[in-house]
């Protein structure tokens, strides 16, 4: 290696690290324009960087294949400990161990929202028997025509005529079912069906 | 894409015959982009310290070999592309304002190739693993005081200022490792490269 080219090397190395002066830079970037050796310069400055920096980042990387070889068998080990678990909760699915006991749940947990239901409404319907007899059950005639009310009134007087469990306001059903779902599972799509 | 500002002068004298008129061959313009893309990236990223805006004049750079490429001598493509990328490059820098602003805080922050690492997509610098490993068995071989500065200012990006100022040695001294020290490290990384890929002034 020359003298000139050394000399070259050292400030394109000096011009990439941003260590010249204005001056300097202005003449290595003049010099840039024409000067093919000094481009390639500056391309072997910016690779020695990269490459001393590569060396220096990643220097534990190349370490890592010696011991992961150590980890291995632990690696795999837990690997089967996972893949052993996975199939025994399937062979639990699979034979209905987990799948029964689920659905007994869901079953019960259906009857007893049926019968809180049930008992809801019964109630409701005695409160609502207690008040028209005592004259405060609101009539179509004594409210006025703006009021929601009248609407109301007359879905409530007909829902009690029909006398059908299955003809429950949403409102109940969704509160009485929103009851257990406190302490029992629940999910959406259960949700959503009652709700329709 | 850069250009409006880029030297017409940089075209090589065309010649009169009919190839004049023929667009390169893309095939010839995939081989020179094998052969000197790499080179050119980091000349490129010597000059712009940003690999996004690297990625981006290089690729007006072959733009521009496979528009005007068929006016050019085959002797002359590589000192062709160089001079073409570095007009786009300065042309960039020009327009988008960046130009000593770059270069500052380039100076006072990260080179762009320390966090544009080894590592990374299509765009980013490729480094052999070969070169990586035989600089980094050059690095320990080095003596610690020249290790010690390489470190300080190519990893830990401390200016030479600062690393006499920590070290308490001179200016110079600092400046001395450092050349001595590149000089060692150029020299191992030489020998990794295959004799075709060696630049042309190397050889």
């Amino acid at each position: 290696m020359t003298s000139d080219k050394k000399d070259l090397d050292w400030l394109a190395f000096c011009y990439a690290a941003g260590e010249l002066e204005n001056t300097e830079c202005e003449q290595f970037e003049a010099r840039l324009a024409d000067d093919q050796a000094a481009r390639e310069a500056l391309a072997r400055a910016v690779e020695l960087c990269q490459t001393v920096t590569a060396a220096e980042t990643h220097r534990t990387d190349y370490i890592t294949p010696a011991s992961s070889v150590r980890t291995g068998w632990n690696q795999r080990l837990s690997w089967m400990a996972v893949g052993g678990l996975a199939s025994l909760l399937l062979a639990m699915l699979w034979t209905g161990v987990v799948g029964p006991t689920w659905q007994a749940a869901n079953r019960n947990f259906h009857a007893f929202s049926q019968r809180n239901l049930a008992s809801a409404w019964t109630e409701t319907r005695t409160e609502i028997a207690n008040v028209r007899e005592a004259g405060y059950w609101p009539t179509l005639t004594s409210i006025d025509a703006d009021d929601e009310l009248p609407a109301t009134a007359s879905l409530i007087e007909n829902r009690l005529e029909e006398n059908m469990l299955e003809d429950a306001p949403t409102w109940m059903t969704a509160a009485v079912f929103s009851l257990p779902a406190n302490d029992s599972p629940t999910d959406a799509v259960t949700n959503q069906r009652l709700e329709n | 894409m850069p250009s409006p500002d880029a030297d017409n002068s940089i075209i090589d004298k065309p010649n009169n015959d009919k190839s004049d008129s023929i667009p390169l061959d893309p095939s010839v313009v995939a081989a020179l982009y094998v052969q000197h893309g790499e080179e050119l990236r980091r000349f490129l990223l010597g000059i712009l310290r940003d690999a996004q805006l690297t990625a981006d004049v290089l690729q007006a750079t072959f733009v521009k070999m496979v528009e005007r490429g068929h006016q050019t001598q085959e002797a002359t493509r590589k000192a062709w592309l160089f001079r073409v990328a570095y007009h786009e490059a300065i042309a960039y820098r020009r327009r988008e304002g960046l130009g000593d602003k770059i270069l500052r805080r380039v100076a006072a922050d990260t080179p762009a190739w320390h966090t544009n690492g080894a590592a990374g997509g299509a765009d980013e610098p490729l480094l052999r693993l070969e070169s990586v490993q035989s600089v980094r068995e050059a690095l320990d071989e080095l003596p610690a005081e020249q290790r010690q500065v390489v470190r300080m200012r190519i990893y830990e990006e401390k200016t030479f200022a600062t690393i006499a100022k920590e070290l308490k040695i001179p200016l110079g001294t600092a400046l001395g490792r450092m050349r001595a020290a590149t000089q060692k490290l150029k020299a191992k990384l030489d020998q990794t490269k295959p004799l075709d890929n060696q630049s042309d002034s190397d050889r």
